[in-house]
């Protein structure tokens, strides 16, 4: 089975392969519960019920000790000194890159550019490519359940470059709403759209976004495809060559690496072609008083002194990731996923957002109590330990579209076993009898 | 071991704040307010909105609201406006200053002993994150008096 099998049986249809069925089938047998145990933090607080992993996930040893190992042993400017200590510190900085390449079996090294995270990879583009690509009267196409860091940054490129922000509508069941593409068509707005760019997974409500659909109709008009996948790589094995996207970001610190890491992966091809973003040190060729020469992929869009040690903590999280097995740790999560989903929509007084098809949907489950408003929810589910999220989740557009301000947020990550269910389960019935 | 939130959950939501939720006086349709006047607290999507009737006698009438919102800001907004009435602008103004000065920490919560029921909303104090949650309400009352036509 390729590395691309998860991608596609998840990105649009339904159908799975053979092994994932397998795995399916038992998948606690190929992944146990004491997977928990590799997370320290978790570790010491058997009672913790940690239901907020699409907002950061807790960090596996391997994580904190790579960390730990680079401040003590190769701490040192990269790229630039010719002793030692520099030298193995470019090395585990490039090493990183290699295995961010790797993971998302990118074509080169040359189309990795470390980030703080999600937010500024997509800054960055917002910014780089709207100069490369839009012009006035243009169209920047997003969707309505974007993150706010996947919608205001091209929302601003918008406003800069005179242009207009598209929104691909979405549907009650929080799926989007396609036949929004062939109205562009028909309308000839879509001789318009410059730059199109969606999340993978939605993360106020969990929805796997038709990417493959999405994708076959950009590239039919040579529309550059941004993926935010924030909410996905966490939870699906991601073949950037293969995705028919041309950009994709991503958090360190929701793989199970540090926070202030993060990602950006371009096809080389446009990343040549944009200008850098933040210029200073490093990201430079040449410098004379009245020009600059730009550095080549992916330095060209580094500037700065970097942050080798997150990047080294989010190359550590993929290895810890691609050594426990990614089709493994797809399916135990999917696995209980599917649990999740059957025991919160069975209760009385729930309302879940997102679609019904559990198939179409992963690790992220937003909800309402009857009469309850979120914050209550989430407070007294802290009282017994039950830790989830509430808010409008950084995406605004979307909770208007559901005429709600806010949702209560469970969100599964591996280590999260039934027992953790069960217990959100209690704390649900628990809240219920308390605000009765 | 986990660091718990120092308050007990009962003193979060006392009696008085669940009967003010379920039952919050002086809420009203107020859909004639234009959205562009609705009062947020954008870390949790709550929304209000606040109209303020002045008497002739230059002293408040009444004080009704409007919006989406958990227990303790809804609360907050209906004790707050059962309180108001007859209270000039200045005094309202105190009022307010008053009650953030203890959600903030500045002053004891027994200062809101003398204000009957709305000295429930001290207990606020030890939950730092819902601390916005109660003055939603009383920082949407200070910008409406602002803009009051004196």
């Amino acid at each position: 089975m390729g590395r691309t099998s998860g991608f596609f049986m998840t990105s649009d249809a339904r159908s799975t392969d053979p092994l994932t069925e397998r795995l399916l089938a038992d998948p606690r047998g190929f992944l146990g519960d004491d997977v928990r145990n590799e997370f320290p933090l978790l570790a010491a607080n058997p009672d913790l019920i940690y239901l907020d992993s699409a907002a950061t996930s807790q960090k596996p040893e391997a994580v904190l000790s790579a960390i730990d190992r680079y401040y003590r042993q190769d701490n040192a400017n990269v790229h630039r000194s010719l002793y030692d200590l520099a030298e193995r510190s470019t090395m585990a900085f490039e090493d990183s890159r290699r295995v961010v390449e790797s993971y998302l079996n990118a074509a080169s090294h040359r189309e990795i550019i470390f980030t703080r995270g999600t937010t500024e990879a997509l800054n960055l583009l917002a910014w780089s490519l709207s100069e490369l690509l839009v012009t006035e009267g243009d169209i920047i196409l997003v969707s309505t359940l974007e993150h706010h860091a996947n919608f205001v940054p091209w929302q601003q490129a918008a406003i800069r470059k005179g242009a207009e922000l598209l929104l691909i509508p979405a549907l009650k069941d929080g799926t989007l709403d396609l036949d929004f593409l062939s109205t562009l068509e028909k309308d000839s707005r879509a001789d318009r759209v410059k730059i199109t760019a969606v999340a993978h997974i939605s993360n106020a409500f969990g929805t796997i976004h038709p990417v493959r659909a999405i994708s076959r109709w950009c590239r039919e008009r040579g529309i550059p495809l941004v993926l935010d996948a924030a909410q996905s790589l966490p939870h699906l094995p991601i073949d950037v060559q293969a995705s028919g996207a041309d950009f994709l970001a991503f958090s360190g610190h929701k793989v199970y690496g540090p926070m202030g890491s993060g990602v950006l992966w371009g096809r080389e091809e446009w990343l040549e072609k944009m200008p850098p973003w933040q210029t200073g040190g490093e990201m430079i060729s040449m410098v004379k008083p009245e020009k600059s020469t730009w550095n080549e992929l992916p330095y060209k869009f580094e500037a700065g002194t970097p942050d080798v040690a997150a990047a080294v903590g989010l190359a550590a999280a993929l290895k810890w990731m691609k050594d426990t097995g990614v089709e493994r740790l797809e399916a135990r999560e999917h696995e209980l996923g599917l649990y999740t989903y059957k025991r919160l929509s069975s209760l009385e007084g729930l309302t879940l957002y997102g679609p019904s098809d559990p198939f179409r949907r992963r690790a992220v489950f937003s909800f309402n109590l009857e009469g309850i408003h979120s914050h209550d929810v989430a407070q007294y589910m802290n009282t017994v330990g039950v830790a989830i999220r509430s808010g409008h989740h950084c995406a605004q557009p979307a909770m208007r579209l559901m005429g709600i301000p806010s949702t209560a947020r469970a969100s599964l990550a591996l280590y999260n076993t039934h027992e953790d269910i069960d217990k959100l389960i209690d704390a649900v019935k628990g809240v219920q009898e308390y605000f009765r | 071991m986990m660091q718990q939130s120092s308050g007990d959950l009962d003193d979060l939501y006392m009696e008085i704040i669940l009967d003010h939720y379920k039952s919050p006086r002086n809420r009203a349709d107020l859909s004639h307010i234009s959205d562009d006047e609705t009062h947020e607290n954008p870390s949790c999507g709550d929304t209000l909105k606040l109209e303020v009737l002045m008497g002739d006698d230059g002293r408040i009438k009444s004080v009704l609201f409007d919006g989406h919102g958990c227990a303790i800001s809804t609360a907050s907004a209906s004790l707050m406006s059962e309180r108001l009435p007859g209270k000039t602008r200045e005094e309202a103004r105190q009022f307010i200053d008053a009650f953030l000065k203890v959600l903030r920490g500045e002053e004891h919560p027994s200062r809101l002993e003398e204000w009957g029921d709305l000295a429930v909303l001290g207990g606020v104090v030890q939950f730092p994150l819902r601390i916005k949650c109660a003055t939603l309400a009383w920082h949407a009352l200070e910008k409406t008096l602002e803009e009051l036509i004196p």
